[in-house]
Protein backbone atom coordinates (compact mmCIF):
# COMPACT_ATOMS: atom_id res chain seq x y z
CA UNK A 1 0.00 0.00 0.00
CA UNK A 2 2.79 2.17 1.26
CA UNK A 3 4.75 1.51 -2.35
CA UNK A 4 1.57 2.25 -4.47
CA UNK A 5 1.04 5.59 -2.69
CA UNK A 6 4.62 6.21 -3.40
CA UNK A 7 4.51 4.92 -6.48
CA UNK A 8 2.00 7.59 -6.80
CA UNK A 9 3.61 10.50 -5.46
CA UNK A 10 6.45 10.26 -7.60
CA UNK A 11 4.65 9.89 -10.71
CA UNK A 12 2.39 12.98 -9.72
CA UNK A 13 5.88 15.16 -8.97
CA UNK A 14 7.35 14.08 -12.54
CA UNK A 15 3.87 15.47 -14.24
CA UNK A 16 4.06 18.69 -12.04
CA UNK A 17 7.85 19.09 -12.92
CA UNK A 18 7.13 18.51 -16.43
CA UNK A 19 4.31 21.24 -16.56
CA UNK A 20 5.95 23.29 -14.59
CA UNK A 21 8.93 23.41 -16.51
CA UNK A 22 7.38 23.53 -19.71
CA UNK A 23 5.64 26.72 -19.28
CA UNK A 24 8.63 28.26 -18.46
CA UNK A 25 9.57 27.25 -21.82
CA UNK A 26 9.15 30.55 -24.00
CA UNK A 27 6.66 29.85 -27.07
CA UNK A 28 9.30 29.78 -30.52
CA UNK A 29 9.05 33.42 -32.47
CA UNK A 30 5.49 33.73 -34.16
CA UNK A 31 4.00 30.78 -31.98
CA UNK A 32 2.68 33.28 -29.62
CA UNK A 33 -0.88 33.53 -31.23
CA UNK A 34 -1.85 30.35 -32.25
CA UNK A 35 -5.07 28.52 -31.72
CA UNK A 36 -6.42 25.22 -32.81
CA UNK A 37 -9.67 25.76 -35.49
CA UNK A 38 -12.25 26.33 -33.21
CA UNK A 39 -15.44 27.95 -34.23
CA UNK A 40 -17.25 27.23 -30.84
CA UNK A 41 -19.11 24.51 -29.60
CA UNK A 42 -21.64 24.25 -26.13
CA UNK A 43 -18.15 24.17 -23.99
CA UNK A 44 -17.43 27.50 -22.88
CA UNK A 45 -14.73 26.10 -20.39
CA UNK A 46 -12.45 25.25 -23.16
CA UNK A 47 -9.27 27.51 -23.59
CA UNK A 48 -9.70 27.28 -27.51
CA UNK A 49 -13.27 28.50 -27.64
CA UNK A 50 -13.55 31.59 -29.55
CA UNK A 51 -15.24 33.95 -26.49
CA UNK A 52 -11.91 34.06 -24.60
CA UNK A 53 -10.46 36.09 -27.29
CA UNK A 54 -12.83 38.66 -26.51
CA UNK A 55 -10.76 41.74 -24.73
CA UNK A 56 -12.12 43.77 -21.55
CA UNK A 57 -13.56 46.72 -22.37
CA UNK A 58 -14.29 46.15 -26.18
CA UNK B 1 7.11 -13.25 -34.77
CA UNK B 2 5.23 -13.44 -38.16
CA UNK B 3 5.10 -10.59 -40.32
CA UNK B 4 2.25 -11.77 -42.26
CA UNK B 5 0.01 -11.98 -38.75
CA UNK B 6 1.28 -8.27 -38.09
CA UNK B 7 0.28 -7.32 -41.35
CA UNK B 8 -3.19 -8.82 -40.75
CA UNK B 9 -3.32 -6.92 -37.33
CA UNK B 10 -2.47 -3.74 -39.37
CA UNK B 11 -5.10 -3.95 -41.67
CA UNK B 12 -7.57 -5.05 -38.65
CA UNK B 13 -7.73 -1.90 -36.47
CA UNK B 14 -6.93 0.76 -39.23
CA UNK B 15 -9.36 -0.36 -41.41
CA UNK B 16 -11.80 -2.91 -39.66
CA UNK B 17 -11.81 -2.25 -36.13
CA UNK B 18 -11.21 1.38 -36.52
CA UNK B 19 -11.08 3.16 -33.07
CA UNK B 20 -13.39 6.14 -34.30
CA UNK B 21 -15.97 4.02 -36.60
CA UNK B 22 -15.76 0.79 -35.23
CA UNK B 23 -15.33 1.66 -31.73
CA UNK B 24 -16.55 5.16 -31.28
CA UNK B 25 -13.79 6.39 -29.52
CA UNK B 26 -12.12 9.84 -30.15
CA UNK B 27 -14.99 11.11 -31.15
CA UNK B 28 -14.37 14.76 -29.52
CA UNK B 29 -11.15 15.32 -31.86
CA UNK B 30 -13.20 13.45 -34.67
CA UNK B 31 -15.76 16.21 -34.47
CA UNK B 32 -13.89 18.81 -33.37
CA UNK B 33 -10.53 19.22 -35.22
CA UNK B 34 -12.54 18.01 -38.82
CA UNK B 35 -13.80 21.49 -40.43
CA UNK B 36 -10.48 21.53 -41.78
CA UNK B 37 -8.24 18.68 -43.68
CA UNK B 38 -5.01 20.31 -42.72
CA UNK B 39 -5.68 20.71 -39.27
CA UNK B 40 -7.21 16.97 -39.11
CA UNK B 41 -3.53 15.87 -40.79
CA UNK B 42 -1.77 18.07 -37.85
CA UNK B 43 -3.70 16.35 -34.99
CA UNK B 44 -3.41 12.53 -36.84
CA UNK B 45 0.32 13.13 -36.97
CA UNK B 46 0.52 14.78 -33.62
CA UNK B 47 -2.17 11.62 -32.05
CA UNK B 48 0.42 9.24 -33.78
CA UNK B 49 3.40 10.54 -32.05
CA UNK B 50 1.97 10.45 -28.95
CA UNK B 51 0.17 6.65 -29.30
CA UNK B 52 3.98 5.17 -30.03
CA UNK B 53 5.71 7.31 -27.63
CA UNK B 54 3.29 6.32 -24.50
CA UNK B 55 2.69 2.99 -25.68
CA UNK B 56 6.45 2.31 -25.45
CA UNK B 57 6.81 3.78 -22.13
CA UNK B 58 3.66 2.49 -20.42
CA UNK B 59 4.42 -1.30 -21.95
CA UNK B 60 8.09 -1.10 -19.91
CA UNK B 61 6.62 0.73 -17.44
CA UNK B 62 3.45 -2.12 -16.57
CA UNK B 63 6.20 -5.34 -17.21
CA UNK B 64 9.38 -3.97 -15.54
CA UNK B 65 8.04 -2.12 -12.64
CA UNK B 66 4.49 -2.72 -11.60
CA UNK B 67 4.18 -6.13 -12.62
CA UNK B 68 7.20 -6.97 -10.29
CA UNK B 69 5.99 -4.93 -7.85
CA UNK B 70 2.76 -6.55 -7.54
CA UNK B 71 1.16 -3.02 -8.38
CA UNK B 72 -0.82 -4.29 -11.34
CA UNK B 73 -3.89 -2.12 -10.20
CA UNK B 74 -2.36 1.10 -10.22
CA UNK B 75 -2.34 0.60 -14.22
CA UNK B 76 -5.18 3.11 -14.92
CA UNK B 77 -3.47 6.04 -12.78
CA UNK B 78 0.05 5.27 -13.74
CA UNK B 79 -0.89 5.53 -17.16
CA UNK B 80 -2.89 8.50 -16.89
CA UNK B 81 -0.10 10.02 -15.30
CA UNK B 82 2.37 8.82 -17.81
CA UNK B 83 0.28 10.07 -20.60
CA UNK B 84 -0.08 13.38 -19.34
CA UNK B 85 3.75 13.90 -18.35
CA UNK B 86 5.10 12.64 -21.76
CA UNK B 87 2.66 15.61 -24.02
CA UNK B 88 4.36 18.05 -21.16
CA UNK B 89 7.55 16.83 -22.11
CA UNK B 90 6.88 16.43 -25.80
CA UNK B 91 5.81 19.93 -26.25
CA UNK B 92 8.82 21.35 -24.36
CA UNK B 93 10.94 19.33 -26.89
CA UNK B 94 9.04 20.88 -29.70
CA UNK B 95 9.31 24.37 -28.65
CA UNK B 96 12.85 24.66 -28.08
CA UNK B 97 14.09 22.10 -31.17
CA UNK B 98 11.55 22.82 -34.04
CA UNK B 99 9.05 26.06 -33.77
CA UNK B 100 7.63 24.91 -37.25
CA UNK B 101 6.42 21.84 -35.71
CA UNK B 102 5.23 23.68 -32.91
CA UNK B 103 3.51 25.55 -35.58
CA UNK B 104 2.02 23.15 -37.76
CA UNK B 105 1.00 20.59 -34.07
CA UNK B 106 1.93 22.20 -31.04
CA UNK B 107 -0.97 23.54 -30.23
CA UNK B 108 -2.93 19.83 -30.77
CA UNK B 109 -0.55 18.26 -27.64
CA UNK B 110 -2.37 20.01 -25.08
CA UNK B 111 -5.91 18.52 -26.46
CA UNK B 112 -4.51 14.80 -27.39
CA UNK B 113 -3.94 14.84 -23.31
CA UNK B 114 -7.71 14.11 -22.91
CA UNK B 115 -7.73 11.84 -26.10
CA UNK B 116 -9.29 8.50 -24.75
CA UNK B 117 -7.70 6.97 -27.95
CA UNK B 118 -4.36 7.15 -26.25
CA UNK B 119 -5.52 5.48 -22.81
CA UNK B 120 -7.70 2.64 -24.60
CA UNK B 121 -4.41 1.84 -26.90
CA UNK B 122 -1.96 1.98 -23.89
CA UNK B 123 -4.34 -0.48 -21.64
CA UNK B 124 -5.34 -2.22 -24.76
CA UNK B 125 -1.30 -3.34 -24.90
CA UNK B 126 -1.79 -4.84 -21.46
CA UNK B 127 -4.94 -6.74 -21.14
CA UNK B 128 -4.40 -8.54 -24.81
CA UNK B 129 -1.56 -9.90 -23.79
CA UNK B 130 0.71 -8.29 -26.78
CA UNK B 131 4.09 -9.02 -27.39
CA UNK B 132 6.65 -5.65 -28.13
CA UNK B 133 6.20 -6.63 -31.93
CA UNK B 134 2.40 -7.17 -31.73
CA UNK B 135 2.49 -3.89 -29.40
CA UNK B 136 4.24 -1.92 -31.75
CA UNK B 137 1.81 -2.90 -34.40
CA UNK B 138 -1.24 -1.96 -32.66
CA UNK B 139 0.28 1.18 -31.64
CA UNK B 140 1.02 2.38 -34.72
CA UNK B 141 -2.09 0.87 -36.27
CA UNK B 142 -4.51 2.74 -33.89
CA UNK B 143 -3.35 6.39 -35.07
CA UNK B 144 -2.89 5.62 -38.59
CA UNK B 145 -6.42 4.37 -38.80
CA UNK B 146 -7.72 7.38 -36.66
CA UNK B 147 -6.14 9.80 -38.72
CA UNK B 148 -7.46 8.31 -42.00
CA UNK B 149 -11.10 8.41 -40.73
CA UNK B 150 -10.32 12.01 -39.60
CA UNK B 151 -8.61 13.39 -43.05
CA UNK B 152 -11.48 11.97 -45.09
CA UNK B 153 -14.19 13.64 -42.93
CA UNK B 154 -12.32 16.70 -42.96
CA UNK B 155 -12.80 16.60 -46.82
CA UNK B 156 -16.23 15.97 -46.52
CA UNK B 157 -17.11 18.72 -44.15
CA UNK B 158 -14.83 21.18 -46.74
CA UNK B 159 -17.62 20.30 -49.42
CA UNK B 160 -20.46 20.23 -46.95
CA UNK B 161 -19.74 23.90 -46.16
CA UNK B 162 -20.35 24.55 -49.93
CA UNK B 163 -23.21 22.31 -50.35
CA UNK B 164 -27.05 23.65 -50.02
CA UNK B 165 -27.97 22.14 -46.63
CA UNK B 166 -30.60 22.47 -45.07
CA UNK B 167 -30.82 25.39 -42.04
CA UNK B 168 -31.85 22.64 -39.66
CA UNK B 169 -28.70 20.35 -40.53
CA UNK B 170 -26.19 22.58 -40.81
CA UNK B 171 -22.68 21.99 -39.00
CA UNK B 172 -22.65 19.14 -36.43
CA UNK B 173 -26.03 17.26 -37.37
CA UNK B 174 -25.03 17.10 -40.96
CA UNK B 175 -22.02 16.09 -39.50
CA UNK B 176 -22.80 13.45 -37.54
CA UNK B 177 -25.17 11.92 -40.34
CA UNK B 178 -22.12 11.86 -42.86
CA UNK B 179 -20.07 9.83 -39.83
CA UNK B 180 -22.44 7.32 -39.44
CA UNK B 181 -22.31 6.93 -43.27
CA UNK B 182 -18.75 6.19 -43.03
CA UNK B 183 -19.37 4.16 -40.12
CA UNK B 184 -21.73 1.57 -42.55
CA UNK B 185 -19.49 1.68 -45.11
CA UNK B 186 -16.58 0.86 -43.08
CA UNK B 187 -18.22 -1.91 -41.83
CA UNK B 188 -18.59 -3.26 -45.09
CA UNK B 189 -14.94 -4.11 -44.70
CA UNK B 190 -15.49 -6.64 -42.01
CA UNK B 191 -15.06 -9.92 -44.14
CA UNK B 192 -11.59 -8.34 -45.40
CA UNK B 193 -8.95 -10.74 -43.16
Amino acid sequence: MILAVLFFVALALIYATLYYFNHQTPLPKDCENIKAECHGCHDTGCGNHPSHDIKKGS
Amino acid sequence: MDLSNLFVMFITFTLINNVVLNQFLGICPFMGVSKKSSSALGMGAAVTFVIVAASLVTYGLYYWVLEPADLEYMDLITFILVIASLVQLVEMIIKKTSPGLYKALGVYLPLITTNCVVLNVTLNNITEGYNFAEMLTYSIAIPVGFTLVLYIFSTIRERLELSNVPQAFKGNPIALIVAGMMALAFSGLAGLV
